[in-house]
């Protein structure tokens, strides 16, 4: 240190007043004294305080709050806990809606614009909400198409060896259809506009194998509706639309299954739209309803339950003696929620359906594999932005190795 | 674990602050040891190992190079291990700082060398190894410790509690900032204090840093990742100056702000941590700004780097090397990216030609606005190599910038600069533009009215809206929970 004294500093003076501690203030037993402390007090202690209370912390996402975690996670205890308590704050719930109350009334900042600016939604007209991702996703795809296309083509291969029918859909996102609704400017316009209709180009010019265009179907009936067909503040389409799936879905099983007159009117009707969700502030949107009627048909409620490690949902429908005919094969469905929140509408033609989320299927080839060889007729979808990104992981080769290897070994065990 | 997370705010600090104040007051060293330990594990895990395994070393070696006032007498009194001999300390000392040092080579800058290596020879197998939180700032801290023990500025520590405090106390450990050992060793064993004075005295320091970070900076970081993060081609000229003035704003904010944490945090268990920066926007020059940003880094440099090359004292040839020398490595400390080098080669030579042309000696209150615009412009220029993700986005970014095109429009920051991070942008430019001499963290140390009214102010309005946003800034619901 005795150099110091000697020696000029690199930047001179920069051990100057800043180095040397302020002089202390008197503060002992001063009223501000007392003030700060209650405050920090009630900075620390308020959710604690809320907790021995009673408060206890709401489910306000449409997930279950984190378990409580275990000391056998070894080092992993750590990050769980950050969401454990994260989660289990009391008062949060109050804190988001308050945040978003500020945001919007405040700032009028459109919905979902988060604590750090960040949206997860994108603030259409009229009131109308985007999926971030659909833009996101399309501009920063991780495969080329053309890899998704060659992969789906594979997969069809597969299943029609098992001696299934095999039918692949492509719900279009909400961003594809309802470009009316979409805001004059957002990030990202130029390069998922491009991309997007780069894609449907791809989709309509080269489909891959047993490829079903929903996106024409719904192009035409958006132009002879001249009004929305998918919900304004959800990201999914609106029952009609879950119609025209259902109707493909049941002509993939047995062309002449479905008939005109199944899918009626039912009136306005509410739910919850899920983008709303987003913005701290869960809110219902208004749409019209549709309903899949068929004489003497009934469905009963899905049956939870695993194939090996795989959760599924059963559903069954039954119809009368005179009802309308029901596809009886055991069919398999992988999908994402486009199917699910279609599923009123498609239930009423399968006596049995095994539905697989196509999120959790490549976790486990061995079961996915062992429910395809179960199955008459194999059916996959994939939302667009998924899809033709390459995000949807049973398009990759790295599943199909391990399916085509799960589907000779359970092949050749058969008798 | 962040200090602006829920797991820091209203679960481990709650717990540690009411532990300090039960357990008597000469607990507070271990209570800190412990919590430390904790702190680190949250947010490093395994690495608490290496900490661990690092202070053992300095620990041991801080007793080794310990010459003393009164060495003998001292070590028979006490029984300690001790080397008479000159050299034979020295050796332990190259031995230490080699240690330090190759461990912060290898954990921090091995994969990033051995990756440069790959792409050379295409042999060499790259070494991708995890970064361990807060390796720069722990490691500085065993360097200093070793380095002024050695020197004779302070006694080693006897206590293994006290060194693992002063190592790795929780409110420095990961961003600083960073204290060299003679500037805390008399404070590690003064723990009659009054605790609730602290306490009162610290809060509103912390209230205002954490107000920084989550009101302001973390507002304004989209805009700096809209604008850096996306294709280099879709900008346009203004764009890129939005970017690059957000990016100026949130680094400071965001850098400060944790820095004003961490002195609060300090104040609260009894410790008065050294400033760190002292409003480095308002400097009149590129000198001028290094005394004001990341001050305890640039002291740093100073003692253990600059003065040991020789500083000024040699030739003025010598003195530039050893100017670049520091702000090469000034540069590379910061992250372990050819883009970081570039940074502090950047500073380093606007500083060497300051000293060649004597603006570093030039009266500061001559021509400030004309010097401080000229040196905000410096610094946001030399921002876009700190942030761009490599050269040649960097280059492609400072070219956009660089030429006036007003005509297009990008829609990079579409749906980004909303109204609200619009506003925060303007008040924190403001802010950035006030007098030289107006320095809030400072102010709020003083007894004046107007000192008052900001301590209440932060505490009982800017920490309760930054809780309300870091409460909210969890909230991650998942869309396809339902399938």
């Amino acid at each position: 240190m005795t150099d110091t004294a000697r020696t000029e500093p690199m930047a001179p003076d920069s051990l100057g007043a800043q180095d040397r501690p302020p002089p202390r203030r008197r503060l002992r037993g001063s009223p501000l004294r007392i003030v700060v402390l209650v405050l920090a007090a009630g900075f620390f202690c308020l959710p604690g305080v809320g907790y021995l209370l009673g408060v206890r912390a709401q489910q306000i996402e449409n997930r279950p709050l984190t378990t409580r975690p275990t000391a056998s996670e070894g080092w992993k205890i750590f990050p769980h806990l950050n969401a454990w308590t994260s989660d289990h704050l009391p008062f949060r719930d109050k804190a988001v809606r308050l945040n978003a109350d500020v945001d919007q009334g405040l700032f009028g900042a459109p919905p979902g614009q988060g604590t750090n600016g960040r949206s997860e939604v994108i603030s259409g007209k009229d009131g109308w909400l985007f999926f971030t991702q659909d833009v996101d996703w399309a501009c920063a795809p991780q495969q080329p198409t053309a890899s998704t296309l060659r992969a789906a083509d594979r997969l069809a291969k597969m299943v029609r060896a098992t001696g299934a029918n095999y039918a692949l859909f492509v719900p279009p996102d909400k961003t594809s259809i309802e470009t009316a609704e979409l805001p004059s400017r957002y990030p990202g316009k130029a390069c998922s506009t491009a991309a997007k209709r780069d894609f449907w180009a791809q989709m309509a010019s080269n489909p891959p194998d047993g490829y079903t265009d929903l996106y024409q179907r719904l192009q035409q009936l958006r132009a002879s509706r001249g009004a929305p067909i998918y919900r304004s503040k959800d990201s999914h389409w609106a029952p009609e639309s879950a119609g025209i799936y259902a109707q493909e879905l049941a002509d993939a099983a047995r062309r002449g299954l479905w008939q005109p007159q199944d899918l009626v009117p039912t009136g306005p009707q509410r739910a919850l739209g899920d983008l709303t969700r987003f913005t701290g502030i869960p809110g219902d949107n208004t749409f019209d309803g549709y309903a899949t009627r068929r004489p003497g048909v009934t469905s009963f409620p899905y049956e939870p339950g695993k194939v090996g490690t795989i959760g599924i949902a059963t559903l069954r429908s039954s119809s009368a003696p005179a009802g309308a005919p029901l596809y009886t094969d055991q069919a398999l469905l992988l999908g994402d929620s486009f199917s699910g929140i279609s599923e009123p509408q498609w239930t009423p033609y399968f006596s049995k359906l095994v539905s697989v989320s196509i999120n959790a299927a490549p976790k486990d080839p061995k079961d996915v594999a062992t429910m395809i060889l179960s199955s008459k007729v194999v059916f996959v979808e994939s939302v667009e932005r998924a899809f033709a990104t390459g995000r949807a992981p049973l398009f990759t080769d790295a599943f199909l190795d391990k399916l085509q290897v799960e589907l000779d070994k359970q092949r050749a065990a058969r008798p | 674990m962040s200090f602006a997370s829920p797991a820091f705010l209203w679960y481990y600090l709650p717990l540690v602050l009411g532990l300090y104040l039960v357990l008597p007051r000469s607990w507070r060293n271990g209570l800190l040891s412990v919590a430390s330990l904790v702190f680190y594990a949250w947010g490093g895990g395994a690495f608490v190992l290496l900490l661990l395994a690092c202070m053992a070393v300095n620990f041991t070696a801080g007793i080794l190079v310990d010459t003393g006032r009164s060495e003998i007498e001292s070590e028979q009194e006490h029984g300690r291990p001790h080397i008479a001999s000159t050299s034979a300390r020295r050796a332990v000392l190259v031995a230490t700082v080699a240690f330090d040092l190759g461990i912060l080579a290898v954990w921090k800058y091995g994969d990033f060398a051995t990756r440069q290596l790959h792409e050379l020879t295409g042999s060499v197998q790259v070494l991708a190894v995890a970064l361990p939180i807060g390796i720069s700032f722990f490691t500085f801290h065993h360097l200093s410790y070793v380095v002024d023990v050695y020197r004779g500025s302070r006694r080693s520590q006897r206590s293994p509690v006290q060194f693992i405090t002063y190592i790795a106390m929780f409110p420095q450990l990961i961003a600083g900032p960073i204290v060299r050992y003679h500037e805390i060793a008399e404070q590690l064993s003064d723990t009659k204090r009054n605790r609730l004075e602290d306490i009162s005295e610290g809060f509103p320091r912390f209230a205002l840093g954490l107000a920084k970070k989550v009101v302001i900076a973390d507002a304004i970081a989209p805009v700096a990742d809209a604008a850096f993060n996306g294709n280099p081609a879709a900008l346009d000229f203004r764009t890129a100056w939005i970017g690059a003035i957000a990016y100026t704003l949130q680094i400071y904010f965001d850098f400060s702000g944790y820095s004003d944490m961490a002195i609060g945090l300090g104040r609260m268990f009894g410790f008065r941590l050294p400033e760190n920066f002292n409003r480095p926007y308002s400097s009149v020059s590129v000198t001028d700004f290094w005394r004001r940003w990341h001050m305890s880094l640039s002291r740093w440099f100073r003692d253990y780097l600059y003065i040991p090359l020789g500083g000024n004292r040699g030739s003025t040839a010598m003195t530039y090397r050893n100017l670049y020398i520091v702000f090469l490595l000034t540069g590379f400390w910061h992250g372990a990216n050819w883009t970081f080098l570039i940074w502090g080669l950047y500073h380093g030579s606007w500083l060497a030609a300051e000293r060649a042309l004597g603006i570093a000696r030039a009266d500061p209150n001559r021509h400030v606005v004309l010097r401080r615009a000229l040196t905000l412009l410096i610094v946001i220029v030399g921002w876009v190599f700190f942030r761009s993700s490599d050269i040649g986005r960097a280059g492609k970014y400072l070219a956009t910038m660089a030429v006036p095109e007003l005509s297009s429009h990008s829609e990079v920051l579409d749906g980004v600069l909303t109204t609200r991070i619009s506003l925060l942008l303007v008040l924190a430019a403001l802010v950035a533009l006030l007098p030289r001499s107006f320095v809030m963290g400072r102010l709020l140390e003083r007894a004046s009215p107007p000192a008052r009214v900001a301590r209440l102010a932060y505490a009982g309005v800017a920490a309760p809206y930054a809780a309300v946003l870091v409460a909210a800034g969890t909230f991650s619901p998942f869309l396809y929970f339902q399938f």
